[in-house]
């Protein structure tokens, strides 16, 4: 048995028989093999090529890059892949349906009879193509359905930044065709300090998307205007690929909305604020009347008593002076008030008339309680002052504040009050004034025991005391949104 | 006739294989040597010469610049630009310069080619 | 482009002679302005290739060289060759320019996610093209014959493109070639690594020595 023989035949066999072509060029680049399967794909038998050059018989080869290629395995040794993704149609080879055989080429150095040579290697990549576009396009359409119609913009970057895709939603938000920002940086979305928020590199590759809150920031549109967007973030892997996805919602409206409320608060504000001060200045105008009134009476106890009520509108109007002065409305700095109205009461009377101390813990009232509160401390003081015996009269007023609430007390040394004394019972204006609001307070009024002089004493319980919870901002807005 | 040949290369083999081809195909022609645009140019404003082989891939400025500036200077002179970057672009740029394109690595054909090319150019010239 | 080759091994003992550095230089210069050519046919464009500096250093310190310049993922095409000289040749570029680099040869009017897919692909070949280029003019000028294998390609930290998988004796030498690429208006940087043992950087020092002298006796 000839075994070389055989082997020849094999050969022969084994290279008809592959799914593959296989061409084989000698030393000259004339064509030596031309296989079955090249026979099939191309209409061109072996036995019309074989000794022919190839590019004598395939005139379109002759300047291209294949024969580059053939040049070096025959020279130098090299090998090459030529592929399907750069050059369209490389061999003018068809299935048999007719359409084109999509193919990649790959070329090795091969001896051939004892001289240089070359095999060409053609793979069939049709189907593979046809597979990967169809593969892509079912799991495309899958997302597609979510992707193509989310109202927020969906963007895709690589590790680096640089932008891999957009959908439809993105390019209208960002008014730019996904092929002129593919390719480019993030950084033409997003302003140019916000451009910190979306990871690279290391950030990338570290994402804990569990801890990833929505953060809000500034992106802009083609032609710069700014977006007000809310990014979410995701990351995943492809060979080995890192990518990062984020959802744009544009939030344009809903920060529109959250500034408008802001800024009817912050008017609201202003206009409470007015309001103190109006009334104020209403209550000044109705003193500065009295004291008009007062001007042309001639009996002095008319004269009196119209004084007296000029002064108890004006405690009043100091109170709503003090909330405009501190911008508050809910609640009175009731120290700070004190202060003002005992300096104010002791300036009226003339210093030699008073000496007034004052000792004040911080107190914080309910502006409810402010008004009434601050015409008890007018009586009680004044009160003090016109009774007294000694000049200056010696005032003490003291305001305490305790877990339980808080006590007004007022005392001096002047004549005292009548033994048999019964506040409830008292007939005069001003000790009927005190003991009103005090009922209105909830609070009590006591008169405690001192050597000399009187002390009254107004104390206010915690329950009745309902001082609101200390904050610079406006009283709730009840619309349904989250409350602060 | 004997001429004065200018090559201008940063690469001192490149000049030495140039000057090998000369040697054997040209061996009583002059050589000039310059390693870049700037000494080329400098070297032209002292001497002359009848041919000018100029390298493509030079720093600072490449071989189609140095060949404009020679060509304004002299409309005449055979210039060949040498490279194995036979591009399209570089070979039309050349054209329009009046240059002749030699590829590298450097066969003593093309060059004797070359050369035999721009001693007729020049005789016909008068020169 | 002669910009010099810094050719001392650790002992400071220079490897080549100036003009053998020249001629090594040319060499490589003439092999990558031919794969620029190669390209530019690809592409139709015109594709300038070009290798402003050239570095001779042991493999460790070229891993080194390259985390210090490209600190972020890198993307590499690489072919082994043997003959009288072996090793291995690399064409690296930092990650994020690859898919640049794909999309400029690429024909335009591919969909983008056809170009995405190709991307591995189309890398191989470019690198295929780039390599050869240099290879084969080498081993053409130097009267020699190499046997290329098919490209392939890496991706991963200039540790992981350098060493490779096989712990191999990183004593080994790097030809180190800067690469500038300019296709299409874009400009990308990109490195060709040569990884060769000390007997076969001897080989082609004897065979640049020859090469030289073949000029310096006429």
């Amino acid at each position: 048995m000839d075994s070389s023989f055989d082997l020849a035949r094999t050969c022969g066999a084994i290279l008809d028989a592959l799914d593959t072509g296989i061409v084989i060029l000698d030393g000259e680049c004339r064509v030596a093999i031309w296989n079955t399967w090249m026979e099939r794909a191309t209409g061109l038998m072996q036995v019309d090529l074989a000794g022919r050059f190839l590019w004598e018989a395939l005139p379109e080869l002759a300047d291209s890059r294949l024969r580059g290629a053939v040049g070096d395995a025959i020279q130098a040794g090299a090998s090459s892949i030529l592929t399907h993704s750069l050059h369209a149609q490389l061999l003018p080879l068809r299935l048999p349906d007719g359409r084109p055989l999509l193919h990649n080429l790959i070329i090795r150095p091969l001896p051939v009879g004892g001289a240089g040579g070359c095999m060409i290697q053609v793979n069939d990549i049709t189907v593979t193509v046809t597979r990967e576009r169809v593969l892509r396009e079912r799991r495309d359409a899958k997302y597609r359905a979510v992707v193509d119609t989310a109202q927020d913009a969906i963007v895709t970057t690589d590790t680096a930044g640089t932008l891999q895709w957009m959908n439809t939603a993105a390019e209208r938000i960002f008014d730019f065709h996904s092929q002129e920002a593919i390719g480019k940086d993030i950084g033409l979305l997003l302003s140019a300090g916000d451009c910190a928020h979306w990871p690279r590199d290391h950030d990338a590759l570290t994402m804990n998307e569990e801890a990833m809150q929505p953060v809000e920031l500034v992106g802009q549109r083609r032609d710069g205007t700014p977006l007000n967007l809310e990014l979410s973030l995701a990351s995943w892997r492809s060979e080995n690929r890192v990518f990062v996805t984020g959802i744009l919602r544009d939030v344009t409206e809903r920060r529109r909305v959250r500034d408008a409320l802001e800024q009817a608060v912050a008017d609201k504000t202003v206009l409470l604020s007015e309001i103190n001060h109006r009334v104020k200045n209403s209550l000044q105008l109705v003193s500065g009347l009295l004291n008009l009134q007062m001007a042309s009476i001639e009996d002095g106890s008319a004269k009196a008593l119209l004084k007296d009520a000029s002064d108890r509108i004006a405690a009043v109007a100091r109170v709503h002076y003090r909330l405009y002065q501190s911008d508050r409305f809910s609640t009175l700095d009731f120290a700070a008030f004190l202060e003002e109205l005992c300096s104010d009461l002791a300036e009226a009377s003339g210093t030699t008339v008073c000496d007034l101390v004052l000792e004040a813990g911080a107190l914080e009232i309910n502006i409810d309680h402010a008004a009434p509160l601050g015409l008890i401390a007018n009586e009680l003081i004044t009160n003090a002052i016109k009774h007294r015996d000694t000049d200056p009269a010696i005032i003490r007023v003291s305001l305490e504040t305790g877990p339980g609430g808080y006590a007004l007390t007022v005392s001096d040394k002047g004549p005292g009050l009548p033994p048999d004394f019964n506040a409830a019972k008292s007939r005069t204006l001003g000790m009927r004034i005190v003991t009103a609001l005090t009922r209105q307070l909830g609070g009590k009024l006591d008169i405690l025991p001192t050597g000399k002089g009187t002390t009254f004493r107004v104390t206010v319980g915690d329950n009745q005391h309902d001082v609101p919870r200390q904050t610079d901002v406006p009283p709730r807005i009840t619309s349904g949104e989250n409350a602060a | 006739m004997t001429r004065t040949v200018l090559i201008v290369d940063d690469s001192k083999l490149a000049r030495m294989v140039v000057k090998s081809i000369l040697s054997k195909t040209r061996a009583d022609w002059r050589v000039m040597e310059a390693s870049g645009p700037a000494e080329a140019l400098d070297l032209l404003d002292g001497e002359m010469a009848d041919i000018a082989l100029v390298d493509f891939n030079m720093p600072e400025h490449d071989g189609l610049w140095l060949a404009a500036e020679i060509r304004a200077g002299n409309p005449v002179m055979p210039i060949a630009i040498l490279s194995a970057n036979a591009q399209d672009a570089i070979l039309a740029k050349a054209r329009e310069l009046d240059a002749a394109f030699v590829e590298k690595p450097l066969s003593e054909e093309a060059l004797a080619a070359f050369l035999s090319g721009a001693a007729l150019k020049l005789k016909r010239a008068g020169k | 482009m002669n910009d010099g080759i810094d050719a001392e091994d650790e002992g400071g003992e220079r490897l080549l002679t100036e003009l053998e550095r020249d001629a090594l230089t040319e060499v490589i210069n003439i092999g990558v302005s031919r794969a620029a050519k190669n390209l530019s046919r690809m592409v139709k464009d015109q594709v300038h290739l070009s290798v402003p500096r050239t570095e001779i250093m042991t493999r460790d310190r070229a891993v080194e060289w390259l985390s210090r310049r490209e600190n972020s993922s890198l993307v590499a095409v690489g072919q082994d060759f043997q003959g009288s000289f072996s090793g291995q040749a690399l064409l690296i570029f930092p990650e994020k320019t690859s898919l640049e680099l794909v999309r400029s040869i690429l024909d335009d009017t591919l969909p983008l996610e056809e170009i995405v897919d190709l991307e591995q692909e189309a890398l191989a070949e470019i690198g295929n093209v780039v390599l050869n280029g240099c290879l084969v003019v080498m081993a053409n000028m130097l009267k020699e014959s190499l046997n290329m294998s098919l490209p392939r390609v890496m991706r991963g930290s200039s540790q992981v493109v350098l060493l490779g998988a096989d712990e191999e004796d990183p004593g080994e030498m790097v030809l180190f070639l800067t690469i500038d690429f300019a296709v299409r208006a874009r400009s990308i940087n990109g490195y060709i690594a040569l990884l060769m043992d000390l007997p076969s950087i001897t080989a082609i020092k004897t065979l640049i020595r020859e090469y030289v002298r073949g000029f310096e006796e006429s």
